[in-house]
């Protein structure tokens, strides 16, 4: 065989892909020309380039986007589950601001360009599009912590799982709320009257839907007593504008169940900027982040799952200058 | 539902970086990877329900992760290229791996991925997973739905296209020990029982001259 072997059927040949006769004449071919040899060797260069090339470590900012997308989808999911009016989760009802992140649960290839554009831009610490950050209106957000707060009350009657979605009567607890604006939250929704909620009071309404949640993330950081506000400043930093999850027991922080109610007891009813799931001295904790009004300061507390309508369970409590 | 969900967020997390890995090499673009790694993991959570076992676990994901990153190299090839690499997209690519300490490792980075953008999405992708990222040729065969000589075939394909493309970066360390050795020819009647190439003879290099 005088002809010398092509690149590409010589790689072929190399991984065993030739019929038997013309694998034959090119092996017999490769003993003599030191040329093709050469090439094959160059071939196996390809293969350990490729292997010796490492991948670039996941970025931060993607972890913290995968893990409020999933949780995103997950009481989405539940919600649809739900009988109808109970609680459709997507931005349809919901007040400015009390929608996740487009992209953040944008069905598989839905997604436009402008929207996943407008998610890069948040992921990347960019500005809130929505705006909801700047904080002049806060009734909605009072509102939608009441019907998360109410919820959980319910859960506790109930006895958990589906009685949240079923259960939520955003018609009633909307009602109460706005009826009670000048009231602080915490003496409504924390007293014996939250939770003495008879089941009865809290048909599904029909067209009736959750407004907003809490502003969760799942950091899995692994919170430490001597990096407390170091770690608080990074989850801050990665997420300047948490999606608003609608509360429910399905979603990852199920291992809280009383999570909204702990919320609304520790804040006073005032609106928190982060509540993180994630953990403290390796064990499930939440870390809730509320900006003291006036000040640049924050006020961060860390509790374990036992926090509830009543407190309880909080493992630290500090205070902290807002990062830039 | 409540376990369910907890498990698949469980298992996605524990998977995530290496589908993370495939997601990242397979489309060249950390932003393209990010988007197809959540559609992904999207897509594998809905359809958590239809899975049945019938392949590993780590093999339904990886499926899911490939042919999401296939999806959006279609669309992207469907649509009216811009100006392809958006400015700076490589350097961030090869530079958040290393520090500027390893630039000689960022310019290998950069040039192989800049070679590999250059392969059909199927030989990309079977590249990744075989030479890049080491899954056994069966394994890579499963994850992409075909047989195990389509995946060698494309493989073969890919690195005699990458051949030209990467020919300068032989001198690099790596590549010297494991790519100088004298050639060592198969054992042609061994290896080609088994063998069902997709070689159409029309694409087929032959021999030159």
């Amino acid at each position: 065989m005088k002809s010398h072997v092509g690149q590409q059927r010589l790689a072929e040949f190399r991984e065993g892909l030739l019929p038997a006769r013309r694998a034959a004449r090119i092996a017999a071919h490769l003993r003599e020309c030191p040329r093709c040899a050469e090439a094959g060797a160059q071939l196996d260069a390809v293969t350990a380039i490729l292997a010796s090339t490492p991948a670039p470590p996941m970025p931060a900012s993607l972890a913290e986007r995968l893990d409020a997308a999933l949780a995103a989808e997950i009481a989405r999911s539940a919600a649809a589950a739900a009988p109808a009016g109970a609680a459709p989760a997507d931005g349809a009802a919901s007040p400015a601001g009390g929608r996740p992140p487009a992209g953040a649960t944008a069905p598989h290839g839905a997604s436009t360009p402008g929207e996943r554009m407008a998610h890069r831009e948040a992921a990347a610490g960019g500005r809130d599009t929505a705006g909801r950050r700047a904080g002049p209106s806060r009734a909605p957000w009072r509102l939608s912590l009441r019907v998360a707060t109410a919820a959980a009350a319910v859960v506790i009657l109930a006895g958990g799982g589906y009685a949240v979605v079923r259960a939520l009567s955003p018609g009633t607890t909307g009602e109460s709320a706005s009826t009670s604006s000048g009231s602080t939250a915490h003496s409504a929704v924390t007293g014996p009257s939250a939770s003495a909620l008879p089941p009865e009071a809290a048909p599904a309404a029909p067209g009736a839907a959750v407004t907003g949640g809490l502003p969760l993330v799942a950091s899995r950081t692994d919170y430490r007593a001597g990096q407390l506000p170091a770690q608080v400043s990074s989850v801050l930093r990665r997420n300047p504008s948490p999606p608003r999850s609608p509360v429910h027991p399905a979603a990852p922080m199920s291992g809280f169940p009383h999570l909204a109610a702990c919320v609304s007891h520790i804040t006073g009813g005032g609106r928190p900027q982060l509540v993180d799931v994630a953990r403290y001295g390796g064990r499930p904790a939440a870390v809730i982040v509320v900006p003291a009004p006036g000040t640049a300061t924050l006020r961060v507390w860390v509790v374990g799952p036992g926090c509830g309508a009543q407190g309880g369970d909080i493992i630290a409590h500090f205070s902290m200058p807002a990062p830039g | 539902m409540n376990g369910d969900t907890e498990a698949f967020g469980l298992l996605f997390t524990r998977h995530r970086e290496r589908l993370w890995a495939v997601a990242v090499r397979t489309l060249g673009d950390a932003d393209d990877a990010a988007d197809a790694l959540q559609d992904a993991m999207i897509s594998a959570f809905r359809r958590a329900g239809s899975f049945r076992g019938d392949s590993a676990v780590t093999t339904w994901l990886h499926r899911i992760v490939v042919n999401a990153c296939l999806d959006l190299l279609r669309r992207r090839a469907a649509r009216p290229a811009t100006s392809g690499l958006p400015d700076g997209t490589m350097d961030a690519l090869a530079l958040t791996a290393h520090g500027p300490a390893r630039a000689a490792d960022s310019d290998t980075a950069l040039d192989v991925t800049a070679a590999l953008r250059t392969l059909p999405p199927d030989q990309r992708a079977a590249l990744v997973l075989v030479d890049m990222l080491g899954y056994p040729v069966a394994d890579a065969a499963e994850v992409l739905g075909v047989s195990e000589g389509t995946v060698k075939s494309r493989c073969a394909r890919g690195r005699a296209r990458l051949l030209p493309r990467l020919a300068h970066l032989r001198a690099a360390p790596a590549a010297q020990a494991a790519g100088l050795t004298p050639i060592q020819p198969p054992e042609p009647t061994a290896r080609n029982r088994t063998v069902t190439p997709d070689v159409s003879p029309a694409e087929g290099g032959g021999e030159s001259r």
